[in-house]
């Protein structure tokens, strides 16, 4: 008996060295940073301590591979962010999730590169992408920054099962609740980094089966399962259009009102990869009729996605991902920049 | 509980260092643990159906006291009609009630009535069809003098409840596993090293070969009507091996995961794809239920040793029974009965299947052999189409189209990575196919086996379905 635990041991060990060499260097696990929570305004960042420099990699054999950075403000972005007496010109920030966040394209191919490019130095832009995050997070890093940055411009991503799964509650994340049609922040959980996680997120094996091959290990039927995901598939909360059109205007309201003097733009819609004109989804309408009453300028993508597909078939994601590639970047880059320059004359 | 979910092999090592703890003291413990650790196994897919087989065993074991004190021949009978009246009776509530009701209807229907029959919505519990056979296989076995009844309920709860091959078999019979629950068992590391092998092997088809091929083969099977023959040839292909590996799998993790605990199961599977006729190909798959019936059907029908006519009857009967027992499906019971068509000419020639492997000793199978495996394999795959099938219109539309549009311009390059995983598990097995199972590598040196399990491992990793899917047969 004891030689047989001992040789099945020594074999598990050795498989492990055999996976955490082969997901290194054959075949490399995705590399993510890891998440620190900002007590004071409550939202959810990176460590740049932890690590600032990476390779993400995307489906089971790493068919997506790019490089991300995690600047000292803990945000992935090819420049660290400055305040507005350092940079001596205006600045624009753009808040999402891991849509925008830009894992999935070169560091230097992500929008706000794009955006730079564009501007030739006439301003900066400060991504606040962050996975997982939505809307009701957003309105806080948008305090932030605020206060921190003083940006002319704020450029708010939101997808249309962000704004439901903003009401989702998450430890380390700032939620809402809606009671009735009064909507209110609720009081946010710290999340604690257990140190069996940072351990496992040492490992190459597990960062492949957790973020690669996307195992959700269940032990109990019917656990697990993403807060975002939860409000995108159909098991996750249904939301009536009147619900939705009451976290819609709580949302714009908030993101115009907290914000006095700095222009909030809300874009909606992602990429439309058929022929057939696409229509704006209820949650986009609720929104864009938001920004209307607000004050606030509303960005559809779907017709910019939709006349590029008509021009090059060109895909705006990936085969096995749908989150945006470096191409859809550029798309959107070119155009917010036509939008914000104008706005910053 | 699945063996390809993560609360397995969990639950496998706790079992297995509290079963060995007790390895010192008395047989009793450990049976008591197997029965505990079985009922917990297979209450966490749902507990309430714990009651039906622990009701199942409490008549059988009890039949079976009464019929071995018993020597009147007709009350044995009786008693034995007992055993077959409940268990049956509860496989055909819970199994086939729904169909014989739906089948009413549509007959009815046909006749010009308007029936207002009920409509059933009646939960199959998992497993029924196997465990059903073995506690069955103890009391005709009793009856029939074979066996003494056991008196030590435990080990008898234990025997009809034994997780490992609980749900999907291997379908044991109580002369060969009961008296394991009555012997110590003592730990045999190379027997358990093996298990370990053979379980690892047994998941790596499962979720690497037939989790993989379940997806084309849902599109094809769904789609056929705008497909041509060759990717319906290639949909039925996929088919079998996914069945295959499915099935062989959960039998090769039942298989080793019995050994850990020192027991032997019966073989299920030996490579049965390279059968060279169908005799040889019932003998090579899911080799526990072919015997039950051989045993418990064929032979008390009259077996071989009557009129050819009188034989060709029997096989087709058992083999009709044998695809009805699969499923409440017409689908199934014309799958069993090509089966048994296949046997006719075999019959008629009087023709033994071989009883060895094919190509002993040779890398590769003589031109005849290798014809007679296609044949064989080609015949399985026009049977599997009705077996997969919805229904009857489904798998004749499916053979229809196959024949009728042999080329379409589509792409078929979508089935390039189905044929790899054929290819390559073929090829494996092929190299492995005079050993118990294509991972016994025993005898080759450790930094070559070790290699052979990283290289199982990885494939799992790499290309696994890790979303713990439920096996075909759990439906069975």
């Amino acid at each position: 008996m004891r030689a047989f635990v001992i040789r099945t041991a020594a074999f598990a060990v050795f498989a492990l060295v055999v996976s955490e060499v082969f997901f290194r260097v054959a075949l490399p696990a995705a590399e993510l940073p890891a998440g620190q929570f900002n007590a004071e305004y409550g939202f959810r960042r990176y460590d740049p301590a932890w690590k600032s420099e990476g390779l993400f990699t995307s489906g089971r054999h790493a068919q997506i591979r790019a490089t991300w950075k995690i600047n000292p403000q803990g945000w992935n972005s090819h420049r660290p962010y400055l305040n507005e007496k350092e940079r001596g010109k205006p600045a624009v920030a753009y808040f999402g999730s891991s849509f925008i966040e830009g894992f999935r394209a070169n560091i230097s191919a992500n929008i706000s590169p794009v955006m730079e490019k564009q501007a030739a130095g006439a301003y900066d832009v400060y991504n606040f992408g962050m996975s997982d995050s939505v809307p009701s997070e957003h309105l806080n890093v948008a305090r932030y920054v605020r206060e921190r940055f003083a940006p002319k411009v704020m450029i708010f991503f939101c997808s249309p099962w962000h704004l439901a799964a903003s009401l989702v509650p998450a430890a380390g994340r700032q939620r809402w609740l809606l009671d009735g049609d009064v909507v209110r922040p609720r009081k946010v959980v710290p999340l604690k980094n257990a140190a069996l996680k940072a351990v496992a997120k040492r490992s190459a094996l597990v960062r492949y089966l957790v973020l690669n091959a996307r195992w959700r290990p269940k032990l109990r039927p019917g656990n697990g399962g993403g807060v975002v995901n939860a409000a995108q598939s159909s098991g996750g909360p249904k939301y009536t259009p009147a619900q939705l059109k009451t976290l819609a205007e709580y949302m714009v309201q908030r993101a115009v009102s907290e914000n006095p003097g700095i222009q909030v733009i809300f874009v909606t819609g992602g990429p439309h990869m058929k022929d057939s004109p696409p229509t704006l989804s209820t949650v986009s309408q609720l929104i864009a009729d938001a920004c209307k009453r607000h004050g606030a300028t509303h960005i559809s993508l779907l017709p910019i996605f939709h006349a590029d597909w008509l021009q090059h078939h060109k895909r705006f994601d990936f085969e096995h991902d749908f989150h945006w590639n470096a191409y859809a970047f550029k798309l959107v880059g070119q155009h917010l920049h036509a939008v914000v320059a104008e706005m910053l004359k | 509980m699945l063996f390809n979910s993560i609360q397995f092999p969990i639950f496998l090592a706790l079992v297995f260092v509290l079963y060995w703890a007790l390895d010192r003291r008395s047989l009793k413990p450990q049976n008591i643990l197997l029965l505990v650790s079985s009922y917990i196994f297979y209450g966490w897919w749902d507990w309430r159906f714990l009651s039906l087989i622990a009701f199942s065993s409490l008549i059988d074991y009890t039949i079976g006291l009464r019929m071995g004190a018993e020597q009147s021949a007709r009350k044995r009978k009786a008693l034995l009609s007992v055993s077959l009246a409940v268990n049956l009776g509860a496989l055909g509530l819970f199994k086939y009630l729904g169909f014989f009701v739906g089948s009413t209807a549509d007959f009815l229907t046909f006749l010009g009535f308007q029936p207002n029959l009920p409509t059933l919505h009646i939960i199959l519990p998992v497993g029924i069809s196997f465990y059903t056979f073995q506690t069955l296989s103890y009391t005709i076995d009793i009856y029939r003098k074979k066996i003494e009844p056991t008196r030590d309920l435990v080990a008898f709860l234990a025997f009809v409840s034994f997780f490992p091959q609980l749900v999907a078999g291997p379908i044991e019979r109580a002369s060969a596993l009961l008296p394991q629950f009555h012997t110590r068992r003592r730990f045999d590391a190379k027997r358990a090293s093996d298990g370990l092998r053979q379980m690892l092997w047994g998941l790596t088809k499962k979720v690497v070969v037939a989790d993989n091929l379940a997806g084309q083969v849902d599109v094809i099977f769904t789609g056929h009507a705008e497909l041509d023959g060759l990717a319906l040839t290639c949909g039925a292909i996929f088919f079998a091996l996914q069945i295959y590996c499915d099935f062989s799998g959960y039998s090769d993790i039942a298989i080793g995961t019995a050994r850990l605990l020192g027991f032997d199961l019966m073989r299920n599977f030996a490579f049965p794809y390279f059968a060279r006729d169908i005799g040889e190909f019932w003998r090579r798959w899911h080799i526990s239920l072919s015997t039950w019936f051989r045993d418990y059907v064929y032979i008390p029908l009259g077996g071989s040793r009557t009129s050819t006519a009188q034989r060709i009857r029997n096989i087709i009967i058992t083999f009709t029974v044998s695809g009805f027992w699969h499923g409440a499906n017409w689908t199934f019971v014309l799958w069993g009965l090509l089966n048994g068509l296949y046997y006719v000419p075999l019959m008629l020639a009087n023709k033994r299947a071989p009883a060895t492997v094919v190509a002993v000793g040779r890398l590769l199978p003589n031109p005849a052999e290798a014809g007679a495996m296609a044949i064989t394999f080609a015949l399985t795959l026009l049977a599997w189409v009705f077996f997969r099938a919805e229904n009857l219109t489904h798998a004749l539309s499916y053979l229809w189209q196959g024949a009728s549009t042999p080329w379409l311009p589509i792409d078929h390059s979508v089935y390039t990575s189905g044929l790899i995983y054929c290819g390559v598990l073929l090829a494996i097995e092929w190299l492995q196919r005079e050993k118990q199972h294509a991972l016994d590598v025993a005898t080759l040196p450790v930094p070559l086996r070790w290699l052979a399990y990283v290289a199982a491992v990885l494939a799992i990793i790499l290309f696994g379905h890790l979303g713990a899917t439920e096996f075909i047969y759990f439906q069975f």
